[in-house]
C-alpha cells in the first residue's frame, strides 16, 4: 500500500480500507450516499478517536440529511468548499496516508470518481485534562502542566507566546507508532544551525514506535553513555515559554507529558521557574545553594570516606575522636557501611516510585525506621554514615531537574570507590575525570559547561542567570542560544522609571 | 558554531599556561632557590619570570609564521630531516619533562600525604586521568583549564595571605642583590622553569581569534612570577633560609605550618595540595598531548588513537627506572637549563629568522 494513489473508483478504496481494517472492532466504516442525486461516499474513522458529537452530530447529519443537489463533476471538491461544517479540512491523495489519519483520530471521506479523499480533523482522544506538575513544584507561579496530548500541549504554550514567530513544525515518528511530534521555536530567534541539526537528528532514525520523549532523547542524544543528560526536559509550560524565548527550542512528543527543550547547559538545569518570579535575592541565595548542593550530593560519602579513612588527621581531633567512637562495634569497613547505606536509600526510593500513594508514605516511615534508628541500633552501621547518607539525598532533591539530579546518583558511587581505594588522591583524581568529562560534553554544538568556560565566546549576560539571578532589569540580552542578531530582549522606554 | 572545531580561545590558552607555569615553580624553586641564592632568590624569580616573557616572545613570533603545525613549518622552512630532528628534540623533552612532573608529584604525595600507598599507585592514577584528558583533545584541555583554574589558585593565595601573619621580617629583610652569579644561577634555574612557554610553537594554530597571544603569555608569567615570589617570600620569612633549604617541599611545610581561622581543620596541606593536583595534572597532560600531537604530525598515516597510550607506557616505564628523585632532579635542572631550553630557543630562533628571509608566509598568519 505504500505510495499507493487514492482510487478513483470508490469501491477500489473501500476494498483497501476494509482489509485493512478487518478484524478492527474499533474501526467504523460506512458507505452512504450524501445530495439529492445520491452521490456515494465512504467514510472511516476509529472509534472513541474521535470526537463523536461533531462527527455524527454535524458531519455525517449534515451530509445525509442537509445537502442539496451536488455537480456531477468534482464532487468531492464541491463537497469539501461548501458542505464541510469545519474549516480543517485537507485533500489526501496518498492511500497509506489515509490510513494513517485514520488511525491519529481523523475522519477520512472518500467519493466516486475522485482520486483523493477528504481528511477532517476530528480527533477526540481521551485525555486526563491539565493538572498540577507533580516533579517540578513551584511555590509561586503557575500550576498547570503538560498533558499526553500534543496539540494540548502546544496550546499550553501558545497561550503564553502570542506572537505569529512562534512555529510548530510537525512530524510523524515510528514505523508503526507514528507518533506525532511538534518542532516548536521562535524563527527569529532560533540558530538555524541548531534547528536544522534537531530535525536532522529527529529523522535520522527509524523505529517501531516512540512512546515517550524520554525514548527519542536517547536516540538523538550524541553521548548516550553519559549520565548527565543533553536534553533538557520539563513538564512545566512556562518552563517551556520561557526556554523558547531564549531561543532554544522545545520538542513536544504526543503521549508523553514530558517536553525536550535544547540544546541545554549545566546552568539550565539548575533554573527552576520560579527563579523569575521570586526577588532576586533570595533567588540569588537559593541558586548557589542548590550548586553547593550539587557538589555534597556528588562528594560527600567519597569525601568522607577519603578523609576518615586515609587520612583523619585533618580533623580536628575532638571530631575525629567523635566520629572514631560513633563507628565502635560496626563490623564492617566504613566503604562497606556507606555503600550499604547507600543503597539500601536507592531501594527505598525505587519501591516509593512503584507503590501506591497511601502504602508509598507508611513505606517511608518503615524505612526511615529500619534504616535509621534500628540499623545503627544494631550496630550495623554508625550514625555519621546516616547522617552523610541522607544529607546527600537531600542535597539532589534541592536540584529542580530530576533527569540531571540522577546522574549524581551515579557519580557518587564512582567517588565512592575511587576514595575508598585511594584516599583523597582518588577522590581528587576521580572529581578531575567527572570534570573531563563535562567539558567534553556539549549540546548541539553549545559547550555543556556554559557559561563557566568558553568564556570568551559567551555573552557576559549569561553570567547573570548562572549561579545567581541579576535583578530582571539587569538581564538586557537574551543567552548564547540565541542568534548574534537577535539579543536584545529588554529595553527601557523614555520617560519610565 | 564557535565550539566541537578543535579551537581554543586566547583566554583559555592563557589559563592554561599560568596552570601549567604554576604547577612546578610553586614547588621547585622554593625548593631549590634558598640553596643558591638564599634572600636574592626574589630577583631571581622576577628576572627568571622577565627572561620566560622574552622567550615567550620569540616562540610568540615564530608560531605565527604559520597556521597549519610545527612540523609542516620546519619542513618548509629548512628540509625533512632536521625537521625530524627538531621534533624529536621537543618529543623528548616534552616525554623527559612529563617523567619528572609524574616524579616530583608522587614523591611529593608520598612523602608528606599518602605515606602508605606506593609512588607507583600514585604516578598510575595520574597516568590514567591524564590519558582520559589528553583523548578528549585541546578543547576539553581549554575548558578544564578554565575550570581548574581559580579552584587550583584560590587556596594557594588563601595560604600566603594566611601565612602574612607568620612571616618573621627578619628573615626576609634586607632583600639586596648582592652576588649577581648566584642570582644569575637562580635566574637560568627559574628561565628553565618557566620554559612551558614553548608549548607556543604547538598550542598557537589552536588558538582562535585576533587578540595577540603575546599579551597573554606575558600576562601568565607576570602571574605566575607573583605567586611563586608570594610563596618563595612565605617560605623564607616562616622557615627561614636555612630551614626552607633543609626542607624537601618548603612549600608543603608552610601549608601545614599555617592555621586557617578557627582552627577547624587540623591538618589543611592535605587540602591544599588536593588543589594542586589539578595544576599538575593540567602540565602533565599538556606534556602528553603536545607529544601525541608531534606524533600526529609525523606519522600521519601510521598515527592512530592507541598511539598516545604508547608515550603514557613509555613515561610509566621511565618513572619505574628512577629510584633516586633528588639526583633526577639535579640532572633533569642541569638537562634542561644547559641544554633543553637554550636548544628550544635555538630552534626557534632559526626557524623565526628563516622564515622572515625566506618570507615563507605561505600558510602563514596575516
Amino acid at each position: 500500500m505504500k505510495n499507493k494513489q487514492i482510487y478513483a473508483h470508490l469501491q477500489n478504496n473501500i476494498d483497501v480500507i476494509e482489509q485493512c481494517f478487518e478484524r478492527s472492532s474499533d474501526a467504523v466504516r460506512r458507505r452512504f450516499y450524501v445530495g439529492k442525486n445520491r452521490y456515494p461516499v465512504y467514510t472511516a474513522y476509529m472509534d472513541s478517536m474521535i470526537n463523536r458529537d461533531f462527527v455524527e452530530g454535524e458531519l455525517i447529519k449534515g451530509l445525509m440529511f442537509q445537502t442539496g443537489e451536488l455537480p456531477t463533476e468534482n464532487t468531492l471538491m464541491y463537497i469539501k468548499d461548501c458542505c464541510m461544517p469545519t474549516a480543517d479540512v485537507k485533500v489526501i491523495t496518498a492511500l497509506d496516508q489515509a490510513v494513517t489519519e485514520i488511525l491519529s483520530g481523523n475522519t477520512v471521506l472518500f467519493g466516486e470518481n475522485a482520486p483523493m479523499a477528504l481528511m477532517i480533523n476530528s480527533k477526540g482522544f481521551p485525555n486526563r485534562g491539565v493538572s498540577e506538575a507533580e516533579s517540578e513544584v513551584a511555590i509561586r507561579g503557575p500550576k498547570d502542566s503538560f498533558t499526553e496530548s500534543v496539540r494540548f500541549n502546544t496550546v499550553l504554550i501558545r497561550r503564553r507566546i502570542r506572537d505569529f514567530r512562534l512555529k510548530a513544525e510537525g512530524l510523524k515518528i515510528g514505523v508503526r507508532s507514528k507518533t506525532d511530534v511538534a518542532v516548536m521555536y521562535m524563527d527569529d530567534l532560533v540558530r538555524p544551525e541548531v534547528l536544522e541539526a534537531i530535525l536532522r537528528r529527529l529523522q535520522s532514525f527509524e523505529i517501531d514506535g516512540v512512546l515517550d520523549s524520554g525514548m527519542l532523547e536517547q536516540m538523538t542524544e550524541k553521548k548516550w553513555y553519559s549520565p548527565f543528560p543533553q536534553f533538557q526536559s520539563t513538564e512545566r509550560p512556562d518552563k517551556a515559554a520561557s526556554a523558547l524565548m531564549e531561543g532554544r527550542v522545545a520538542v513536544i512528543v504526543d503521549n508523553s507529558p514530558m517536553v525536550l527543550l535544547l540544546p541545554a547547559t549545566l546552568a539550565c538545569f539548575f533554573q527552576a521557574s520560579d527563579d523569575y518570579y521570586n526577588r532576586w535575592g533570595i533567588v540569588c541565595f537559593t541558586r548557589l545553594l542548590r550548586y553547593a548542593a550539587a557538589v555534597i550530593a556528588m562528594t560527600l560519602p567519597g569525601l568522607y570516606i577519603a578523609v576518615a579513612n586515609f587520612h583523619p588527621e585533618i580533623f580536628p581531633t575532638s571530631l575525629a575522636l567523635s566520629f572514631t567512637a560513633s563507628r565502635q562495634g560496626v563490623p564492617f569497613p566504613l566503604a562497606i557501611e556507606v555503600i550499604l547505606m547507600e543503597l539500601a536509600f536507592e531501594v527505598l526510593r525505587e519501591a516509593g516510585i512503584r507503590l501506591p500513594g497511601p502504602m508509598g508514605s507508611t513505606l517511608g516511615i518503615v524505612g526511615g525506621l529500619i534504616i535509621g534508628q534500628a540499623a545503627v541500633d544494631a550496630n550495623i552501621v554508625s550514625p555519621v554514615v546516616v547522617i552523610v547518607v541522607a544529607l546527600t539525598a537531600l542535597a539532589a532533591f534541592t536540584i529542580p531537574n530530576e533527569g540531571f539530579a540522577s546522574a549524581f546518583r551515579l557519580v557518587k558511587f564512582f567517588l565512592i570507590f575511587t576514595g575508598a581505594f585511594f584516599g583523597i588522591l582518588g577522590f581528587v583524581m576521580g572529581g578531575i575525570v567527572v570534570m573531563i568529562h563535562l567539558c567534553s560534553l556539549t549540546s548541539f554544538g553549545i559547550p555543556y559547561m556554559l557559561p563557566f568556560v568558553d568564556s570568551s565566546v559567551c555573552p557576559k549576560e549569561d553570567y547573570k542567570d548562572s549561579a545567581l539571578r541579576f535583578p530582571l532589569f539587569a538581564m538586557k540580552d537574551r543567552p548564547i542560544f540565541t542568534r548574534e542578531n537577535a539579543r536584545v530582549r529588554l529595553k527601557r522606554k523614555k520617560g519610565g522609571q | 558554531m564557535f565550539s566541537e572545531n578543535g579551537k581554543i580561545s586566547g583566554r583559555q590558552m592563557n589559563r592554561l599556561l599560568i596552570l601549567d607555569l604554576f604547577a612546578v615553580s610553586c614547588m621547585v624553586l622554593p625548593r631549590l632557590l634558598p640553596d643558591i641564592c638564599g634572600r636574592q632568590g626574589f630577583f631571581a624569580v622576577a628576572a627568571g619570570a622577565g627572561a620566560a616573557i622574552l622567550s615567550a616572545l620569540l616562540y610568540t613570533k615564530t608560531a605565527r609564521c604559520y597556521t597549519d603545525n610545527f612540523f609542516a613549518f620546519a619542513r618548509r622552512q629548512t628540509a625533512a630531516v632536521p625537521a625530524v630532528i627538531f621534533a624529536l628534540f621537543f618529543m623528548i623533552k616534552f616525554l623527559l619533562s612529563a617523567v619528572f612532573v609524574l616524579k616530583m608529584f608522587s614523591e611529593i604525595i608520598n612523602r608528606t600525604f599518602l605515606t602508605e600507598m606506593h609512588e607507583k599507585v600514585i604516578a598510575a592514577l595520574m597516568i590514567l586521568t591524564a590519558l582520559y584528558s589528553v583523548s578528549k583533545g585541546i578543547e576539553t584541555r581549554g575548558r578544564l583549564g578554565e575550570l581548574l583554574f581559580w579552584a587550583v589558585l584560590i587556596p594557594i593565595i588563601v595560604v600566603v595571605i594566611l601565612s602574612a601573619a607568620q612571616i618573621v621580617p627578619d628573615r626576609i629583610f634586607p632583600m639586596t642583590a648582592d652576588d649577581a652569579g648566584e642570582i644569575f644561577d637562580g635566574t637560568l634555574l627559574t628561565a628553565a622553569v618557566f620554559s612551558v612557554f614553548e608549548f607556543l610553537l604547538f598550542s598557537m594554530p589552536y588558538v582562535r581569534g585576533s587578540r595577540p597571544v603575546f599579551h597573554f603569555c606575558a600576562w601568565a608569567a607576570a602571574a605566575a612570577a607573583a605567586l611563586t615570589i608570594f610563596i618563595y617570600v612565605a617560605c623564607i620569612g616562616v622557615l627561614s633560609v636555612e630551614g626552607a633549604g633543609a626542607e624537601h617541599w618548603p612549600t608543603v611545610i608552610l601549608m601545614q605550618v599555617i592555621r586557617f581561622p578557627g582552627y577547624f581543620l587540623s591538618r589543611q596541606d592535605g587540602l591544599m595540595l588536593a588543589f594542586w593536583m589539578g595544576s599538575v595534572f593540567i602540565l602533565l597532560s599538556g606534556y602528553i598531548f603536545y607529544t601525541d600531537e608531534l606524533t600526529k604530525q609525523l606519522f600521519p598515516k601510521k598515527y592512530f588513537k592507541g598511539t598516545m597510550i604508547l608515550w603514557l607506557i613509555l613515561v610509566y616505564g621511565l618513572f619505574w627506572l628512577i629510584q633516586d628523585y633528588g639526583r633526577f632532579e639535579a640532572v633533569y635542572w642541569r638537562l634542561m637549563t644547559f641544554a633543553g631550553m637554550p636548544v628550544s630557543l635555538l630552534i626557534s630562533a632559526w626557524l623565526l629568522i628563516s622564515c622572515k628571509f625566506k618570507r615563507g608566509k605561505e600558510g602563514g598568519r596575516a
